[in-house]
């Protein structure tokens, strides 16, 4: 039984229960599931809630959202003062190298190719458990140290 | 070989010729000498006498006959190249003096055979003495001007010659038969006739000599040789005339002198050929010449008055006393002819002066005449008459010649101011051609001073600048230029003042505010003296090409933009087609990428014995292939409808808009929809394309109204923006995510709420797109969305003019 807290943000129900299924696999059971990028957000930061937000260990990000897509909801993330530290791994089927690109500037933990697999995720989870046992505070990985899934990217 | 014997005969007479012509200028040097000594023998005169037939006989054979006859040879080949009829008459004389040599010589050779009458001898020689001298006399008269133009020379002067010996021997044989009067008498000496046909002789041979120093003021050496001859010729005969016997000291040097005269005569006649070869004159000409020149006149009247004479002297014996004036009157005649008043009036004193000396000579033997001073007052008053007749003659003569050239002088007047007329009209004409060239020139004439004042400027330049010709003539030109093109006006008058030619562009202002341009060439004028006057310029308007050149410059910062504007837009496709292409390849990955995951966990299933999962593992591929079919088939339908040719017909958009929402009742039965569609909307279009179109809409109004109970869609014309418009009262939508609706895959809503491809507003777009119009969206969450669209650029509402009232119509559908 994984201890960490997970928000997954997805709209296709088949992406949905395959990831729930590869993160079962991997000893989560209580995974919290928003639609799409707007109700992320409000799930995330709405002021309404009045610091009664969701904080999760882990934001599983699909980057193509309905309304407001998976970059939208990253950028306003960081540039919320109580969000801007939260651990990001995005999740696509695209190899479009800008996204991609702009993702890794915002400091994703990884982007990873759906629909989402046990072995994918596990060096993320292992590594992101390593730093948190070794340091009380939970630092920002320098992009240097993300791991990035089999993507090159054109710098 | 004819060159030779020519080349001999100079070699040899050429140094007698320089000698000659040396020696001319002592050649007077006799003349005197001898006549001072016959003077002092006439004065002193020793008694003593000479007689010898020997030296008489060489004295005239070799210098009378001999000297005289080569004179006149080489004078007649001086008249073979001059062709003078004074130096014929010269040789004439010469050929009679020879005559009268030889006749004398024969006649001394016969004297010693037998006794001969002296007084023939004496009377024939005289008188050949006199008509020589007469010759020579009639030679200077002729003038030496006078050319004859014949052909034939050697005939002229043979003729000359042959006349000359004929007159010789005419005088031989009167005086050997007796006809002449007695001239002398054995014992006393010469008669009066001797006397004055020997001194009249002298005289006439003076007169000559005197008239050629007239004549000729610069005697050439021949002239002067001739001249001494006459007068050693001259002293001779007055030595002979005074001599008392034939054997005297006188008569001796009188014969040497005329010896001395004939080789003289050889001598000029040598040097004549040698004369210049002058201009030579017609006869009248050359007569009306000598007529001018009074010494001509004079000594032809004391020829004429002596030639009388002598004919008087001849009917002496006849005649007697009577009628003393009788051949005096044709001299006078004559010479008052010839010359007019003045030798009329000198031959009448001499003849008048000759009649006395006759009377008194000859008084004794003819008797008184008690009538003399009667006949002498009738012959001056006649001979004056004549004189004054003549006179009148030679002014009326003089006068018509005056006015023959005076008329001549008006023709040739008349003839140049006709010629002067002419020239005027041409004048005119050409000036008139130049003026009509430069008033009807489509170029402007500028003539300017040198100070730069308008001198002259053509209609079309007063066109082009608008203004009168008087407003612009006498005032400086720079006043009517563009004020910012004054200094280069002004700089280039400058190097039209220093004589260059310039060219260059000037404005001109207009009435209206605008400029005319002219391409101005101008070129200095210049004076008689190669002075700058002023200038002249061509003025041709190049407003047309300046404005041409100008808006080809904009033309082509335009196109220039219009590129860069191109360039940028295409950029911006090219960056949409890649995003377009991402977009393509997340929509086509995600599906595979799911069959991917559901088949390899059926596997799993499969291994690990878990088949109560399999239905719903392979529902879900099912799902995702189907998922991937429709993304292509629209990803196909896009593209058939980037290609496609639009074919353009009329449209009734509102029957189409019925069958569309009769199709979808049919697919979704059991709903309740509401449609109010406008009725008789017509558009131009291409049917197909606007059936996908209509259907795309609806089809979104239906989905995103499933929510909802009733499905109330309307369709119409929104005449405000000219746009067509569908509008549900369905889910709805933020209008800040308006500008996705467009974009390919994109939705505003997730999959679990409406399925979809996220490309049928797409279609649309790309649809209208292709008609020339736009799509645009209206909505706010959970009130609805409309949808416009027109199909041609800013509208289609005006054309049709079919907005008006659609039927509402309410449609239950019972499910």
């Amino acid at each position: 039984m994984n201890k960490l807290s997970l928000l997954l943000v997805e709209d296709n129900r088949d992406d949905e229960w395959l990831a729930l299924r590869a993160l079962k696999k991997l000893g989560f059971e209580q995974v919290r599931v928003v639609r799409d990028g707007c109700e992320a957000l409000s799930v995330l930061c709405d002021p309404a809630l009045q610091g009664d937000t969701f904080v999760p260990d882990l934001i599983l990000l699909d980057l193509k959202l309905p309304k407001m897509d998976g970059i939208e909801v990253l950028r306003k993330l960081r540039a919320g003062a109580a969000t801007s530290a939260l651990n990001v791994v995005m999740l696509t089927s695209s190899e479009d190298p800008h996204a991609l690109y702009t993702c890794r500037n915002f400091g994703v933990l990884a982007c990873l190719q759906k629909p989402l697999t046990a072995d994918a995720l596990l060096p993320v989870l292992q590594a992101l458990s390593r730093r948190t046992d070794s340091s009380a505070t939970v630092e920002y990985l320098t992009p240097a140290a993300v791991i990035v899934s089999s993507i090159s990217l054109p710098l | 070989m004819k060159t030779s014997p020519n080349v001999q005969r100079l070699s040899l007479t050429e140094p007698i010729v320089q000698g000659a012509s040396v020696a001319a200028s002592l050649s007077w040097l006799p003349a005197p000498v001898l006549l001072i000594a016959v003077l002092c023998l006439w004065a002193f005169g020793p008694v003593a006498s000479f007689e010898s037939f020997g030296l008489m006989a060489v004295n005239t054979f070799l210098g009378y006959a001999v000297f005289n006859a080569v004179a006149a040879a080489l004078i007649g080949r001086s008249f073979i190249e001059h062709r003078r009829p004074s130096l014929l008459l010269i040789g004439c004389g010469a050929v009679i003096w020879s005559c009268s040599g030889l006749v004398a010589t024969l006649d001394g050779w016969g004297l010693l055979r037998r006794a001969v009458d002296i007084n023939s001898l004496v009377t024939m020689h005289n008188c050949c003495t006199w008509v020589a001298s007469y010759c020579h006399l009639a030679g200077v008269g002729l003038t030496l001007n006078w050319r004859v133009a014949t052909q034939k020379p050697r005939v002229v002067l043979a003729l000359a010659y042959a006349l000359a010996g004929a007159l010789a021997g005419i005088v031989v044989l009167a005086a050997y038969a007796g006809w002449l009067p007695t001239f002398f008498i054995p014992g006393e000496g010469g008669t009066l006739v001797r006397h004055f046909v020997l001194s009249s002789a002298a005289g006439m041979l003076a007169l000559t000599t005197v008239m050629h120093i007239c004549l000729n003021r610069r005697a050439s050496p021949w002239l002067r040789w001739y001249i001494n001859a006459l007068i050693l010729l001259a002293v001779g005969i007055i030595a002979i005339l005074v001599q008392k016997v034939t054997g005297g000291c006188i008569g001796w040097v009188g014969r040497g002198a005329q010896s001395l005269g004939g080789l003289y005569l050889v001598v000029a006649a040598l040097l004549s050929r040698d004369e210049l070869l002058t201009e030579g004159t017609s006869l009248w000409q050359a007569l009306s010449e000598m007529r001018q020149k009074w010494p001509v006149s004079l000594a032809i009247a004391a020829a004429l008055v002596s030639l009388s004479a002598a004919g008087r002297l001849l009917f002496l014996s006849y005649l007697g006393a009577r009628f003393p004036f009788a051949t005096f009157y044709p001299a006078v005649l004559v010479a008052a002819a010839y010359g007019g008043l003045w030798p009329g009036l000198a031959a009448t004193g001499l003849s008048v002066a000759i009649v006395f000396w006759i009377r008194i000579s000859a008084d004794i033997a003819l008797g008184g005449d008690h009538f003399l001073a009667l006949r002498v007052a009738y012959f001056v008053l006649i001979c004056i008459s004549l004189s004054w007749f003549w006179k009148g003659i030679h002014q009326l003569q003089k006068r018509a010649i005056e006015a023959e050239a005076e008329a001549g002088y008006a023709s040739e007047r008349a003839v140049a101011a006709e010629k002067l007329r002419e020239t005027e009209t041409r004048l005119r004409q050409s000036e008139q051609s130049f003026t009509t060239f430069v008033n009807t020139a489509n170029e402007g004439v500028w003539v300017l001073e040198t100070e730069g004042t308008t001198s002259y400027l053509n209609k079309r330049l007063a066109q082009i600048m608008e203004r009168p010709k008087s407003e612009v003539v006498g005032r400086p030109a720079h006043e009517f230029v563009y004020p910012e093109d004054r200094p280069l006006f002004l700089q280039q008058l400058e190097i039209l003042r220093r004589g260059s030619v310039s060219r260059y562009e000037l404005r001109i202002p207009r009435k209206d505010g605008s400029v005319t341009w002219l391409h101005v060439s101008s070129a200095p004028l210049f004076d008689e003296e190669q002075r700058v006057r002023g200038s002249f310029a061509m003025c041709t308007d190049i407003t047309t090409r300046k404005k041409m050149e100008e808006e080809l410059l904009q033309l082509n910062s335009h196109l220039e933009q219009r590129v860069s504007e191109r360039s940028a837009e295409l950029w911006r496709l090219n960056v949409e087609l890649e995003s377009f292409c991402y977009s393509i390849s997340h929509e086509l990955r995600a599906p595979i990428a799911r069959l991917d995951a559901f088949s390899r966990l059926v596997q799993e299933a499969v291994v690990e014995g878990h088949s109560e999962e399999l239905p719903y593992l392979t529902q879900r591929i099912g799902v995702a292939s189907g998922k991937m079919r429709v993304v292509i088939d629209s990803l196909l339908l896009v593209n058939r409808l980037s290609r496609a040719e639009l074919h353009k017909e009329p449209v009734d958009l509102s029957q189409l808009a019925r069958l569309i929402v009769d199709e979808l009742r049919d697919e979704a039965p059991g709903r309740e929809v509401l449609t109010r569609i406008e009725s008789d909307l017509l558009a131009s279009g291409d049917r197909a394309m606007l059936n996908i179109c209509l259907r795309n809409l609806f089809e979104n109004a239906f989905k995103y109204s499933g929510s909802k109970e009733v499905v109330s869609i309307r369709f119409g014309f929104q005449e405000s923006s000219g746009a067509y418009f569908i509008s549900d009262r369905g889910t709805g939508f933020d209008m800040d995510f308006s500008h996705r609706l467009f974009e390919p895959f994109s939705r505003l809503h997730h999959d679990a709420a409406f399925e979809g491809t996220g490309m049928g507003l797409t279609i649309v777009k790309r649809i209208v797109e292709r008609h020339g119009g736009r799509v645009w969206a209206e909505g706010r969450p959970g009130e609805g969305a409309t949808f416009f669209f027109t199909l041609e650029e800013g509208g289609c509402g005006d054309w049709y003019g079919l907005t008006g009232g659609g039927d509402e119509q309410a449609i239950a559908v019972a499910g």
